[in-house]
């Protein structure tokens, strides 16, 4: 940068004095080896001094053709793959792609095995909530909360392990049910968790939620109003933190939602305005609560209403489904996880699109980073909290 | 498209200090949380020493009961990732002389889609998780538990050969006296004697 003092003649006969201060756009690659992308975005930005004038996301690093994999094994072979494109919460996934298996199929599943994906779809909501709200706290500057967040999440990974034998890949509910019922004594553990986690959820919220320094950072910073969220095509926590109540699993009830009470938390800009970071980052706060709600009253009606052992519906060795084609959209932790289906009668997907919520979220960045200053882009990108393996697929 | 930017407005002394104030307040709050954990057992293992234990359903690397595996290639194919390899070859006696079994932990996704349709139950996922290697070709491990054939299926391949050499014999001993019959008695007898043959 130079200053240059200049003496120029004005029009009218007077003397101005002109202070040149050049300055010069600088090029910033955030990412792909950036902690606080989680995951391989890269984010060419453009800044003008402190303030962002161009962001441009580039995503795609870790392709992996998930979508023409499924044409090529059968629908039991997919699931797999269905926990790796949003592998914090894996077990949405699968519920998903085994939700619009048996919509196109006609499968019948036994009513254990709906609650039972009810309660580990929950559960892992809370550990990929938790994992959010770690690194967000990381992002922004301020480690502790990432340690006691994991700390929870490595519970809910260790109830998910005696269910399942997996902590992060699960591949637990299949076409027509799940592959295990609850061991002995998960479902008294499962409430010991929900208990202990609403005692320390508590702390969190001390912790960061009302800590100053974390307002101060993430209030009125990357608002969104709530057209603005439409536009966009936001879904899931995202949309909510603008001030739209549209939840999935309200709107339109999939396994045995519309039986169970909760609330839908939607951001009220009680700290700056609608639809700023810090709502986006309390609706996942908050909604942590109302899964452990959710899974407490799943609990108690599995049960009471079900018995043991049916988990899994009767199908044949290798499921084939005639022609046919289903969407079904789930509320995945970021958003509506659509799974839309062919199939021509064969044993594998003819066809299958999946509509991740992250890509839709992650496209914003273009237009929301201008304008902001740099130090904001990080925690703009935190907020959104995507997960660069659905983006990519 | 418009924006909010972080907020510039006039930072009057009044709210300059409540800032501070609240800064020093919540810091503390914060503060007193972890120092609370300081007191309290870490939830950590130190890694290599002490381990985790795992759940009874962890699915670790396989085992195979190669007993009683009967090699059908059911696990092999059920694989979505193909990186089961099974060589074999069956001997008389109903006896497997075994090449390989070998699997790809360079694919292996630990999905265990390869153990739910095994018709005699014989290959699991046991609780060991560790595949530290020095070199990826380290990581397709051979599950089998003894190469080729023991010593009991070379008995038994052995019994099977001479079971099958003594049923020819007999076989070819009592063809050979029914063709002395058939020359000696009229034609109508042959046709009974085929049919205890077939038998
Ligand atoms: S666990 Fe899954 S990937 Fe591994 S060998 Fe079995 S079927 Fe294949
Ligand atoms: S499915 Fe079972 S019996 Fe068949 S080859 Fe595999 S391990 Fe052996």
């Amino acid at each position: 940068m130079s200053q240059l003092t200049e003496e120029r003649m004005l029009d009218s006969g007077e003397k101005e004095l002109v202070l040149d201060v050049r300055t010069q756009d600088m090029e910033i690659n955030m990412g792909p080896q950036h902690p606080a992308t989680h995951g391989v975005l890269r984010v060419v930005l453009t800044a003008d001094g402190e303030i962002l004038t161009s962001a441009d996301p580039h995503v795609g690093y870790i392709h992996r053709c998930a979508e023409k994999v499924g044409e090529n094994v059968d629908f039991d072979g997919y699931i797999p793959y269905t926990d790796r494109y949003d592998y914090l919460s894996a077990m949405n996934n699968n519920v998903g792609f085994a939700l619009v298996v048996e919509k196109a199929s006609g499968l019948e599943v036994p009513p254990r095995a709906t609650w039972l994906r009810m309660i580990v779809s929950e559960l892992n909501r809370v550990a990929s909530h938790l994992l959010a709200f770690g690194t967000y706290g990381i992002d922004i500057g301020a480690i502790t909360p990432f340690l006691y967040g994991f700390r929870e999440r490595e519970w809910v990974l260790s109830l998910f392990e005696k269910i399942c034998g997996a902590r992060l890949t699960y591949s637990y509910a299949f076409p027509g049910g799940v592959i295990n019922d609850a061991p002995g004594g998960w479902f008294d553990e499962v409430l010991k968790f929900c208990d202990v986690f609403d005692r320390k959820w508590r702390e969190y919220d001390d912790l960061l939620t009302r800590n100053k320094i974390f307002i101060e950072r993430t209030k009125d910073v990357g608002s969104v109003t709530a057209d603005q969220a439409r536009e966009f095509g936001w879904t899931g926590p995202c949309l909510r933190g603008s001030g739209v109540r549209y939840d999935l699993r309200e709107a339109q009830p999939y396994l045995f939602y519309d039986q169970v009470g909760f609330d839908v938390p939607i951001g009220r800009g009680e700290m700056g305005t609608v639809g700023d970071c810090w709502d986006r980052y309390w609706v996942r706060m908050a909604e942590m609560l109302q899964s452990t709600r959710i899974v407490r009253e799943c609990v108690e009606r599995c049960i009471k209403d079900t018995t043991p052992g049916e988990v899994m519906a009767k199908k044949p060795k290798t499921l084939k489904v005639a022609a046919n084609e289903a969407y079904v959209g789930i509320e995945n932790p970021r958003g509506e996880l659509g799974h839309y289906l062919v199939t021509d009668g064969g044993a594998q997907c003819f066809r299958i699109k999946v509509r991740g919520p992250s890509f839709t979220n992650v496209s914003c960045l273009a237009k929301l980073l201008p304008g902001t200053m740099l130090a904001d882009a990080v925690a703009i990108i935190g907020s959104i909290d995507i997960v660069l393996g659905e983006v990519d697929r | 498209m418009n924006f909010t930017s972080t907020p510039t407005g006039p930072l009057g002394l009044s709210r300059w200090l409540r800032n501070i104030v609240d800064t020093v307040r919540t810091t503390v709050i914060g503060m007193s949380i972890t120092i609370k954990y300081f007191f309290t057992k870490p939830v950590t293992y130190e890694y290599p020493e002490q381990r985790m234990p795992v759940a009874p359903r962890y699915r670790g690397l396989h085992y195979l009961e190669q007993d009683i595996c009967i090699a059908c290639r059911v696990c092999e194919k059920a694989c979505p990732i193909d990186c089961i390899e099974i060589r074999f070859e069956r001997h008389p006696g109903n006896v497997n002389e075994w090449f390989e079994f070998s699997l790809d932990y360079n694919k292996c996704m630990h999905c265990e889609l390869c153990c739910y349709p095994c018709p005699v139950d014989c290959i699991h996922m046991g609780r060991e998780y560790s595949l530290v290697k020095y070199d990826r070709s380290e990581l397709i491990v051979d599950l089998m538990a003894w190469d080729g054939m023991r010593d009991k299926d070379h008995v038994t391949i052995q019994a099977a050969i001479d079971k099958k050499k003594k049923k020819a014999e007999e076989a070819a001993a009592k063809k050979a006296a029914q063709a002395a019959k058939a020359a000696a008695d009229e034609p109508s007898a042959e046709d009974e004697n085929e049919g205890e043959d077939e038998e």
